[in-house]
């Protein structure tokens, strides 16, 4: 078992009907996904990040 | 009578002002669940250490299932009755164990709990409490595998519910312990909690919830009233034994041959904390274009409401606006008609 914390920028053209998707697609790879969530987002001058923790079985 | 089928979110471990104790938001769900008809909702909101209660409303759910329910992809199935087991983490002593069995007897003999049996894992879960996340509750188990067997082990002899009781460490962090129990800070272990019933849920698709097995702590004087629920008795067993007796079947759809007593797809609202809108459950009602009601519940999390451009939103001061919110839907009233100002509607083009 293992956390893994992710910082992902989000892309501008996303709607947010897309967001969970869009995290999936890329926190899945590594594993099977026990839980996650997104625990912070920061905004620097151009675009969002979205922090997120993952607790993945592999 | 009219419904307005709602999911009500309370991370564990985020130490929400509300919910972020010991089964101090169950008030709240019973508030939401008279004003809606029917609220699903997760262990964390109900389990008050010895102090639980049972709502015909209610729909009791393990947050892993909670999730896929939100996602469309279990439906609930009402039942009288399930059939519970137990599973003991191998770490608890036999005095603690025996207290542990007792709470079961009792649940049978005193409420009419149907506990069928229990059985020990074969290696200690072995639970780790981390602070990687400055602030948040979170960890891991050491040997999910072990875990997983002992469950299989019950679903074979019949059970349909399954309660855990794992050995946690003595020597977790003591000072946030005691800031906890002051109502100032998190519930340290709680995150952990979720992961173990969360594999549970994953690998067995089966109701279930965790209760911590402890050494008991010493008395306090200074003890917050939300965190006076775990004080009460030896284990915290009573309320996840009371949750999981009714707690509702989990039916992966599509599903043509079960009947299903409520379907994602009924679903309208979802209620959740204003600083924890980052979780599955959130998400995947915004997909879904559902009512997501944030209540001011605040938390160590600040997922709010501003980085989502999301139509259905909703921000309420507190569980009682949220009721509030919840009878107009309910009663087909727009809840426009009840603020002011009022204004004239708009030309579309």
């Amino acid at each position: 078992m293992q956390s893994i914390y992710y910082e992902l920028p989000l892309p501008k053209y996303i709607n947010v009907k897309d967001l969970r998707k869009f995290i999936l697609g890329i926190i899945s790879k590594k594993g099977e996904l026990i839980r996650w969530s997104i625990y912070d987002i920061d905004t620097t001058e151009n675009e969002k990040i979205l922090k997120i923790n993952a607790l993945i079985l592999n | 009578m009219r419904t307005t089928p709602t999911i009500l979110v309370v991370p564990t471990g985020i130490g929400c002002e509300i919910g972020g104790f010991a089964g101090d938001a169950l008030p709240a769900a019973k508030l939401l669940a008279s004003a809606s008809g029917c609220l699903v909702t997760h262990p964390n909101v109900m389990n008050g250490g010895a102090l639980s209660e049972k709502d015909e409303r209610i729909f009791y759910v393990e947050g892993y299932s909670l999730d896929r329910f939100a996602k469309a992809e279990i439906g609930l199935k009402k039942v009288n009755q399930q059939k519970i087991g137990i599973i003991f983490d191998k770490n608890i002593e036999n005095n603690i164990l025996l207290r542990h069995l007792q709470v079961a007897d009792a649940c049978i003999a005193t409420l009419g709990i149907d506990v069928a049996s229990y059985v020990i894992t074969d290696e200690p879960v072995g639970i780790v409490i981390s602070n990687e996340l400055s602030g948040l509750s979170s960890g891991y188990i050491k040997n999910p595998d072990t875990l997983i067997k002992a469950g299989k082990i019950l679903i074979n002899q019949g059970i349909t519910a399954i309660a855990i009781v794992t050995r946690f460490p003595d020597e977790v962090d003591v000072e946030n312990i005691n800031l906890y129990r002051e109502g100032k800070g998190i519930d340290v272990i709680a995150g952990v909690e979720a992961v173990i019933s969360h594999i549970i849920s994953k690998y067995l698709k089966v109701p279930c919830a965790h209760a911590p097995a402890l050494a008991p702590i010493d008395l306090k004087v200074n003890l917050d009233p939300r965190a006076a629920a775990e004080e009460i008795g030896y284990t915290f067993l009573p309320s996840v034994l009371i949750g999981l007796s009714t707690a509702p079947d989990l039916i992966d759809l599509p599903n043509f041959n079960k009947k299903i007593t409520i379907h994602p797809d009924e679903i309208e609202s979802i209620v959740a904390p204003s600083g924890a809108l980052g979780g599955e459950a959130v998400l995947a009602c915004m997909e879904r274009n559902l009512n997501i009601i944030v209540v001011k519940n605040e938390g160590v999390l600040n997922v709010s409401s501003e980085w989502f451009d999301y139509q259905r939103l909703f921000k309420v001061e507190n569980y009682l606006e949220a009721a509030g919110l919840l009878t107009a839907f309910k009663e087909g009233i727009s809840y426009r008609s009840i603020q002011r100002p009022l204004n004239s509607i708009k030309n579309a083009i």
